[in-house]
């Protein structure tokens, strides 16, 4: 039995009407990764035992008659810069290969509580910077679509974890593009919730002002699902949440579908879609052009209207995005100095040489270059800082200004499809511009979610759905009726053939 | 030659919260070697300060007591070094937005006021112990709440010094926000001193002076530094700005290290605490919830109660102390006779002193009970610290022990007459004397009497029946 591509929903169909056991359906997993792994390179630890323990255990569960956590089920993995207590958090990095979490991240526990099992850490671009995962101190993750291809960053291995079928979804993070750029090149769905929808405790910071944990999925059901475990709840000390009601993602979602269909309406009837023309001023790759057009169709035909939108500091966001990033990572990362925890240079002379060498030692290269770079903002160039800072107020106005008349935002995630190793990691800036259409909601704190929308037999692409803070509610419902959409457009279209 | 000195300090005072500053870990740094410790006061990756509302509670208070404007809107900010004692690789300090600024103190001898430029709150770091092969680091300390308290360069010489230390002591003891042992550092001192050559207009470069761990080693070093600067401006010789430390068991300053111009710690606002808001009623409210403080109360209890300044001095020493001597004179009006009683028989009772006072079993009511039966005159001195000693024991009401342990005055005439008796038949001696000698046999029967009492016996009346029972030998003759 293939149970590839079903719904959380559907596997808890099929376990509680007994078609197969949890034990079975997680060894086909485990055996789909045993095949696979090898060619992919997603996981930098895999905990098979404890995931066949974790089956039995539910399996007894299920003969009992009890009922289901909203994700039992599931099997999930983290990015490995979130801590999971008892196994190592690398960071990607050799800094900390031998680090073991001693507590885990809010977001795990509440995945745990919901009946999650963790299949194990994914791999990552060291401390999540960079744009390809091929800056991992450990190895390249290969995009499951296309072996020779990078399956992007920095949550390259979340990707192409749940791209490979190795469990529904993934935990990943997102500074500045880092769950929806990867998404995209795979072909799967990522999210960026706003900032401070989900708690940050247990994610390791790299700019704590835009880092969010995020959840990349197959389907847009299953982020709902497990967006509302992981979500704030409402009576928290946690200051990294901002105070809020707690949404019912999975059920507003429903009721949206059931809703419209029994009022005969288009999935996306009186909707309206800004289209930022300043986002597609950026010169894009033919097949990201074409999937661009077909989506926009789709959206049309879903009942929406689209209309174009100017957001004029667009075009500061990414140099704002790095200086503000290199700044906080030079701050965050201090604390990486061997001497409680972490790579330990060997031979040292004197503290300070203690300091440098396990340092050095320890970061790669990708993390060495923001590093300087960050010291020297501050130590020289403050006033790129405060102009950093400007541009991120203005672009918030900007966006404010456009959600008066639109309910969505829609823009491609990357200008590019996925690339060779190698293509641009030569070139920094290079690497840099895959984040100039993701750096935006990060600056400003907006949801965003990337959808797969690729023409079929091509590379995936992703298609950015921008919606106003916590509207995530709104933001899945465009990303299920641009699913719906396509998957529509698609039949359609081999019908006509 | 018109040299003058010029000194400022910056005050780190270890805030006794019963948490740490940004973690639930207890806040004791003199347990067992990390034992205190967690994932967030270790700085280990994805941990997130929580600012704990009590330490600012606590740097309120202090800042409203120096005087200082509180401010409104303030954050806290990082300041980044590398230092293996500091886990994060920098310290969440608060550099742009002090809580409080320009706040003074009185210094009351010197009849001066000194400024208080400013107060803000920080994390103190880990403490590292070198050991013959190797160093090993505490981190019990690390995220310990501390306040700093930044003075004006107003302080003109050791005396100043020395009455700056001791009052700000005193405040901070009667604030009760920290132990403020020097000895084991939850009190530390910096000195920043400089010398002018007022006739030639020049000046030495400032000195910042460290472990500093007692209020005589401060004034030491200070009058050390001053000798050593005079002599450098009498000398032309040039000096570099320097951080150094006393050396307490060779009585002089050592060079630390020199400074190039000031340290870059990259100050900026810590993102992952939100910016704090104080409302000016919240402050209001924090100044309303303060005690009188030490020096406008030493000013009332020398106008209200016409006590001597040595009086004065030691009731305010502690508020406890204070408190307990107002409120004796609830009950007994008698405001030097208490502070007499305070200064002398209760602290010679007690073992720590002034300290103790906290957790008395003698309740100031009952201390006014005793003192008012004396001032009746029902019992005598003696009585009154026999009672004394009891209550402190047992912390039961003087009427109580005056009755339970017979040590009420006696009263009857007949036990009177009896034990007079008794006297004049153990001491036929004296007896004989009587007619020679009769006011020196008087005294001496006196004496016998109380001594044989306890004191219980009103001399008076002891004085009435001797003369009655020793009168009718006169008429013998």
């Amino acid at each position: 039995m293939d149970n590839q591509g079903l719904t959380i929903q559907q596997i808890q169909k099929q376990l509680t009407n007994k078609k197969i056991s949890a034990e079975e359906l997680f060894r086909e997993t485990l055996e789909k990764i045993r095949e696979q792994e090898h060619k992919i390179g997603a996981f930098l630890c895999i905990t098979e035992e404890e995931v066949l323990r974790k089956g039995r255990a539910l399996d007894q569960k299920i003969q009992k008659g009890a009922s289901l956590g909203n994700l039992e089920g599931a099997l999930y993995s983290v990015k490995d810069n979130i801590m999971v207590k008892g196994q190592k958090c690398t960071c990607g990095s050799d800094m900390l290969k031998d680090f073991i979490a001693p507590y885990d991240g809010e977001s795990i526990l509440e995945i745990n509580k919901a009946g999650g099992i963790s299949l194990g850490k994914t791999n990552l671009d060291e401390f999540a910077m960079g744009s390809s995962t091929e800056h991992s101190a450990f190895k390249v993750t290969r995009n499951p679509r296309d072996y020779k291809l990078v399956a992007g960053g920095s949550s390259g291995g979340a990707a192409a974890a749940v791209a490979a079928g190795f469990g529904q979804f993934s935990i990943g993070s997102d500074t500045g593009g880092s769950i929806r750029q990867p998404a995209a090149f795979c072909g799967v769905l990522g999210i960026k919730p706003t900032y401070g929808l989900v708690s940050r405790l247990g994610l390791v910071s790299f700019a704590p002002s835009m880092d969010q944990i995020g959840i990349l999925s197959g389907n847009v059901r299953d982020m709902a699902r497990v967006l509302e475990e992981i979500q704030g709840p409402e009576f928290s000390k946690d200051y990294t949440l901002i105070k809020r009601k707690p949404t019912s993602y999975y059920r507003e979602l429903a009721d949206f579908e059931e809703d419209r269909k029994s009022r005969g309406e288009k999935l996306l009837q009186g909707i309206t879609i800004g289209i930022p023309k300043e986002f597609f001023e950026i010169p894009m790759e033919k097949d990201v052009e074409s999937a661009m057009d077909l989506t926009m169709e789709a959206f049309k035909v879903q009942g929406a209207e689209l209309v174009s939108v100017s957001l004029p500091h667009f075009r500061y966001s990414l140099s704002a995005y790095h200086v503000l990033t290199m700044v906080e990572a030079v701050s965050n990362l201090a604390r990486y100095d061997g001497i409680a925890y972490g790579n330990q240079a060997p031979k040292a002379e004197s503290i300070t040489e203690l300091i440098e060498k396990s340092r050095g030692q320890g970061f790669g290269e990708e993390v060495k270059r923001r590093l300087v770079l960050g010291n020297h903002i501050l130590g020289r160039e403050k006033t790129s800082l405060m102009k950093a800072k400007r541009v991120q107020e203005l672009l918030k106005r900007d966006f404010q200004k456009v959600f008066e008349g639109a309910d969505l935002i829609f823009t491609p995630t990357t200008n590019t499809t996925a690339f060779k190793p190698g293509k641009k990691s030569k070139n920094p800036m290079d690497m840099q511009r895959l984040d100039e259409l993701t750096v935006a909601a990060s600056l400003t704190g907006l949801p965003a979610v990337s959808v797969p929308c690729q023409e079929p037999g091509k590379l995936p692409v992703g298609g950015q759905l921008i919606a106003n803070y916590f509207n995530e509610s709104e933001l899945l419902q465009g990303a299920l009726s641009l699913e719906t959409a396509l998957v529509q457009q698609r039949r359609d279209q081999k019908e006509e053939r | 030659m018109n040299y003058q000195t010029i000194i400022g300090l910056e005050i780190h005072v270890e805030l006794t919260t019963s948490s740490k500053i940004f973690c639930g870990c207890k806040n004791d740094a003199s347990g067992k070697p990390n034992e205190n410790i967690c994932p967030t006061c270790m700085g280990y990756p994805g941990t997130l300060p929580r600012l704990n509302e009590k330490v600012v509670d606590y740097a309120v208070k202090a800042a409203l007591a120096l005087d200082c404007t509180v401010r409104n809107n303030t954050h806290m900010d990082r300041k980044h070094y590398f230092y293996p004692d500091l886990p994060k690789g920098y310290q969440i300090t608060q550099a742009t937005k002090p809580l409080g600024i320009n706040g003074k103190l009185y210094l009351e001898k010197a009849d001066k006021t000194i400024g208080i430029q400013r107060i803000h709150m920080e994390e103190d770091t880990g403490k590292m112990m070198h050991r013959k092969e190797s160093t090993e680091i505490d981190y019990n300390r690390s995220g310990v709440p501390l306040i700093e308290i930044v003075t004006a360069p107003d302080i003109s010489d050791e005396t100043e010094l020395l009455e700056f230390l001791e009052e700000l002591k005193n405040l901070l003891a009667f604030l009760e926000i920290s132990d403020l042992k020097m000895e084991e550092g939850s009190l530390r001192c910096d000195l920043n001193i400089n010398v002018v050559d007022r006739d030639r207009g020049i000046k030495t470069p400032v000195m910042e002076v460290k472990n500093l761990n007692s209020f005589k080693g401060a004034v030491r070093a200070a009058l050390y530094e001053e000798e050593r600067l005079q002599e450098a401006l009498m000398r032309d010789k040039e000096l570099l700005k320097e951080t150094r430390g006393w050396d307490q068991k060779k009585g002089k300053t050592v060079t630390l290290r020199k400074k190039e111009d000031s340290e870059e710690y990259q100050y900026f606002i810590e993102p992952e605490i939100l910016p704090l808001q104080l409302s000016d009623r919240k402050i209001q409210n924090a100044y309303s919830r303060l005690r009188e403080l030490p020096q406008r109360r030493r000013n009332r209890f020398k106008k209200q109660y016409g006590l001597p300044d040595y009086d004065v001095r030691i009731l305010t020493k502690n508020p406890y102390v204070a408190d307990f001597f107002e409120q004796a004179l609830l009950t007994c009006y008698a405001p030097k006779r208490i502070s007499n009683w305070i200064m002398t028989q209760l602290l010679s009772e007690m073992d720590r002193g002034l300290e103790g006072f906290q957790d008395l079993a003698l309740k100031p009511g009952d201390f006014g009970k005793l003192i008012a039966l004396m001032e009746k005159g029902k019992i005598s001195k003696k009585i009154g610290e026999k009672i004394l000693k009891e209550i402190l024991k047992t912390g039961e009401a003087p009427e109580k022990i005056l009755k339970n342990r017979n040590l009420g005055p006696i009263t009857d005439e007949e036990e009177i007459k009896e034990i007079v008796q008794d006297l004049l038949e153990r001491h036929p001696k004296a007896l004989e004397d009587y007619g020679k000698k009769p006011e020196k046999t008087l005294r001496f029967f006196m004496g016998k009497g109380m001594e044989k009492t306890n004191g219980r016996l009103d001399p008076e009346k002891l004085k009435e029946s001797l003369v009655s029972a020793l009168s009718p030998r006169d008429t013998d003759k």
